[in-house]
């Protein structure tokens, strides 16, 4: 017989499997669970600030298709139908489907708007919905937080004149958010822009802080021109106490926001009316080609001894005030004698609109004819808006020596110039034909450097007043000398300290033993009375204890002393000493009286 | 005896004294015959042998304002620039204001000459009137004049008070004429110092011949110059301010006068 044993894994499954069964049973039953139909009305928030907007719900819930009802008219309130959405919900087993009809509110003044109890009927049964109130509080004004100028030097412009236009924001609070701002350009020209924080205005008591945007602008045609106007988009955060706490997705976004309002708004400016003029026919010059402003021109060239053919690097320099970036090279007139090659050009900007600046050409010319050439660069005529006048600028003629191609040769960088070869005069020199020759010979005299430049020159400039000096001082200097004797004691002592301190080196150079103690006792005794006051031979042993270590003379410095004491003590008795002993004691006897002239002098 | 003995120093001396006179007018008249002599040579056109001839003249290390003068025309007509206003400018510092030395440094500064003629205005450039010579002198004798006056008083107390308002005066007038001299010099010192002889000189970024060219200067253009070489001058372009190395035959140096 066979013995099986009973398998229970697969009893719990089965009854795992059943519980499933039995749920998913269950949820069907729910779906067929229905709420009870109803109908509600729901207001985003409660409070709104004037010119603001609420969102009014009508939610209609197992009601069916309800069409949009048509609300009663609110006062002091503009009501827009915003649209449907439909929304599907299970909560404890029982299904509900509400569609929702939602509302804009927008009250225009502060107050409140009171929605009244709405009734539907569905199906024969009338419904009605709870009144809703809405709070209406002053708002915001954002006409009172900023506001937008255009600001233009004058009213009145000429065709191709660039001048700045200025866009000023002032604003008592600054946007979380902004774009630069946008101007309507009809006949002007956009240039370079440039933005910057100005100082605080006060306008009608109010303190404004102030931004500005410059732009260049060019005039491009002639008329009445309305410029702007501009605007300038901005995004304001408030902080609006009387909303609701968001809700679903909003929710997720709240912390993101602060729970703060956002008003977009764009501020917009006035626009401006300028009288754009075309510069007079009436005596315009010829070569003029539309150069607006005040210019100068300069033009150098290099190198200015050519041969016939060598090409010349000229530099036109072209500075001022106007629309100075588009100016172009001017033509050379036919039959000047050189071929014009125009190169590079470049603009340095005077200030960060570019309205002023220095234009620099470069171009190249090739001298066509030998001899001495004068090359006039074509005069720069240009309408001036400030004197209202045309006014032109011829820069000096150019004057080159051009010697015949046929002998040139190009100087190749790098070698040495040759001896000076017969010369072409330029017309400088020739312009210096007709001076006369000197027929007196006049006095010789040298061409050294004068003797101003010589130091002696200045002792003997200064000499009597030397004198004068000497002779005023003397009498004071002796004066304080009387009056002061420890001051004369001291630089005695000074001058006596000087003294033996040379014989000390002289004597231990010399192997001198009993004149080298003598001078050594005498700069110790002399240091002593500078140091401790007092006169010089007062001073023994005693006082590197007593007086010079609690003074603050180094340990080291002390037993050093001490020894030269000893050593002076015992020369008295044998003055003689072995060789080298000298040199080792005048070197450590200049080291002790070097630290004790650290010490405070007594007064 | 002794009367003898101080006579025959006398007459030693005499002879002396006549002998160098002698000497120095001899060698004054033989200048002065080379240099009519070259003078005519330039009025008949012969500019290059008028040259020679005045630079071949026995004036030692000396000069007149009149040869430099006329050399620098002799040069001019020769077409070399540099050379005529280097002998110009030599001229005007010894005589700065000599109408004609200063008609032919205005003519030659024309147009074309240089890249911008003589861009050294300063407020002290009316000091150039007077060359560092008489400005000196003029200092010299204030201040003496100042001192003696000081020590007059100094020595006679009773002309003090009544000399005090002159003292004061005089004082004043030196100190201006020292601050004066001392303007005039710092002036002279940092005008540019030396003038390019030759056209289109290659300045060079070492001084060697086998250096690279940097940039060319003109033709009687005035640089800064500082001698740091043998046979060569640093030199620097006081309108560009680029600076590098010149051959000295290039270049002529004028003294601080």
């Amino acid at each position: 017989m066979r013995y099986s044993r009973p398998n229970f894994r697969s009893s719990a499954n089965t009854l795992r499997l059943s519980r499933w069964l039995l749920s998913l049973l269950g949820f069907f039953l729910a779906l067929q669970l229905r709420a009870e139909p109803s109908f509600t009305t729901e207001l985003d928030r409660e409070r709104v600030n004037a010119g603001d907007t609420a969102t009014l719900k009508l939610i209609f819930t197992d009601l069916g298709e309800v069409e949009a009802p048509t609300l009663p008219a609110l006062t002091n309130c503009t009501i827009r139908y915003q649209g449907v959405s439909r929304q599907l919900s299970i909560v404890n087993f029982t299904r509900s489907s509400s569609i929702i009809h939602q509302y804009s509110l927008q009250p225009q003044n502060p107050g409140t708007v009171s929605i009244p109890g709405l009734q539907v009927e569905v199906d024969g049964k009338t419904y009605t919905s709870q009144p809703l109130t809405l709070q209406v509080g002053q708002g915001i004004n954002m006409e009172s937080i900023g506001f937008l100028r255009l600001v233009a030097p004058r009213s009145e412009f000429y065709v191709g004149e660039t001048f700045p236009l200025e866009i000023r924001f002032y604003y008592r609070e600054a946007p979380a958010r902004q774009a630069p701002p946008t101007l309507k350009l009809d006949g002007f020209i956009k240039g370079r822009q440039t933005v910057e924080n100005l100082p605080p205005e006060t306008l009608t008591n109010v303190l404004y802080s102030v931004v500005r945007w410059s732009l260049a602008l060019t005039a491009v045609k002639a008329g009445e021109l309305t410029l702007g106007p501009a605007e300038f988009q901005t995004l304001y955060l408030f902080n609006n106490p009387g909303r609701r706490r968001a809700r679903g997705v909003e929710a997720l976004f709240e912390p993101l926001l602060g729970g703060a309002e956002q008003k977009q708004h764009a501020f917009q400016s006035d626009s401006l009316t300028l009288r754009v003029l075309n510069p007079p026919a009436a005596g315009r010059p010829a070569n003029f080609n539309g150069a607006v402003g005040r210019f100068r021109v300069e033009v150098t060239a290099s190198p200015t001894n050519v041969a016939a053919g060598d090409p010349v690097t000229v530099r036109v320099q072209v500075s001022g005030q106007g629309n100075i970036e588009g100016l172009r090279l001017p033509e050379l007139p036919a039959g000047s004698g050189f071929q014009l090659y125009p190169g590079t050009n470049s603009f340095t900007e005077g200030d960060s609109l570019g309205l002023s600046g220095i234009k620099t050409f470069e171009a190249v010319i090739v001298p066509e004819v030998p001899g001495v050439q004068s090359l006039k660069w074509p005069w720069l005529t240009y309408w001036d808006p400030g004197a209202k006048a045309y006014a032109a600028d011829q820069p000096r003629p150019l004057v080159l020596n051009v010697r015949p191609g046929a002998n040139a040769q190009a100087q190749p960088v790098g070698t040495v110039p040759g001896p000076p070869e017969p010369r072409t005069p330029p017309t400088s020199v020739a312009a210096t034909a007709e001076l006369a020759l000197l027929q007196e010979l006049g006095p010789l005299a040298s061409l050294a450097a004068s003797p101003v430049t010589q130091p002696w020159f200045w002792g003997v400039l200064g000499f009597p007043l030397a004198v004068y000096a000497a002779l005023v001082l003397a009498p004071i200097l002796r004066q304080q000398r009387a009056e002061d004797p420890k001051r004369t004691a001291r630089q005695q002592a000074r001058r006596e300290l000087t003294k033996y301190t040379n014989a000390l080196r002289e004597r231990a150079h010399q192997g001198q033993g009993p004149q080298f103690f003598a001078a050594l006792n005498g700069a110790l005794q002399q240091q002593l009375a500078l140091t401790l006051g007092g006169p010089p031979g007062s001073f023994t042993d005693d006082v590197v204890e007593t007086r010079l270590v609690p003074a603050g003379l180094p340990p080291e410095a002390a037993e050093r002393l001490q020894d030269l004491f000893n050593r002076l003590a015992e020369a008295r008795f044998s003055p003689t000493v072995s060789a080298g002993e000298l040199p080792h004691l005048r070197e450590r006897a200049e080291q002790v009286l070097a630290a004790v002239r650290q010490l405070p002098e007594a007064t | 005896m002794k009367f003898r003995s101080h006579t025959r120093w006398l007459t030693w001396g005499i002879s002396l004294f006549l002998g160098i006179d002698l000497s120095i007018h001899a060698q004054t008249n033989a200048v002065e015959v080379g240099f009519q002599a070259a003078n005519a040579q330039v009025a008949a056109g012969k500019f290059a042998e008028g040259k020679a001839q005045y630079s071949q003249l026995p004036t030692g290390e000396k000069t007149s304002v009149a040869l430099e003068y006329n050399r620098g025309v002799a040069h001019s007509r020769l077409g070399e620039v540099g050379q005529a206003r280097a002998h110009w400018l030599l001229a005007e510092r010894l005589a700065p204001r000599n109408p004609a030395v200063q008609n032919a440094l205005h003519r030659s500064s024309g147009p074309g000459t240089t890249p911008a003629a003589e861009p050294f205005d300063s407020p002290l450039s009316w000091t150039d009137a007077l060359t560092l010579n008489e400005w000196g002198a003029l200092a010299l004798i204030l201040t003496w004049f100042w001192g003696a006056m000081l020590l007059l008083g100094r020595g006679k107390p009773s002309f003090a008070a009544a000399l005090r308002g002159y003292t004061l005066g005089a004082g004043l007038l030196a100190v201006v004429s020292v601050g004066l001299l001392a303007g005039a010099w710092a002036r002279r010192a940092r005008l540019p110092d030396a003038i390019v002889l030759r056209p289109e000189t290659l300045v060079r970024v070492s001084p060697l011949d086998e250096a690279r060219g940097a940039f060319s200067l003109a033709e009687g253009v005035r640089v800064r110059s500082q001698a740091a070489r043998a046979g060569w001058f640093l030199v620097e372009d006081p309108l560009t301010r680029r600076f590098g190395w010149v051959k000295s035959e290039a270049l002529l140096r004028l003294p601080l006068q």
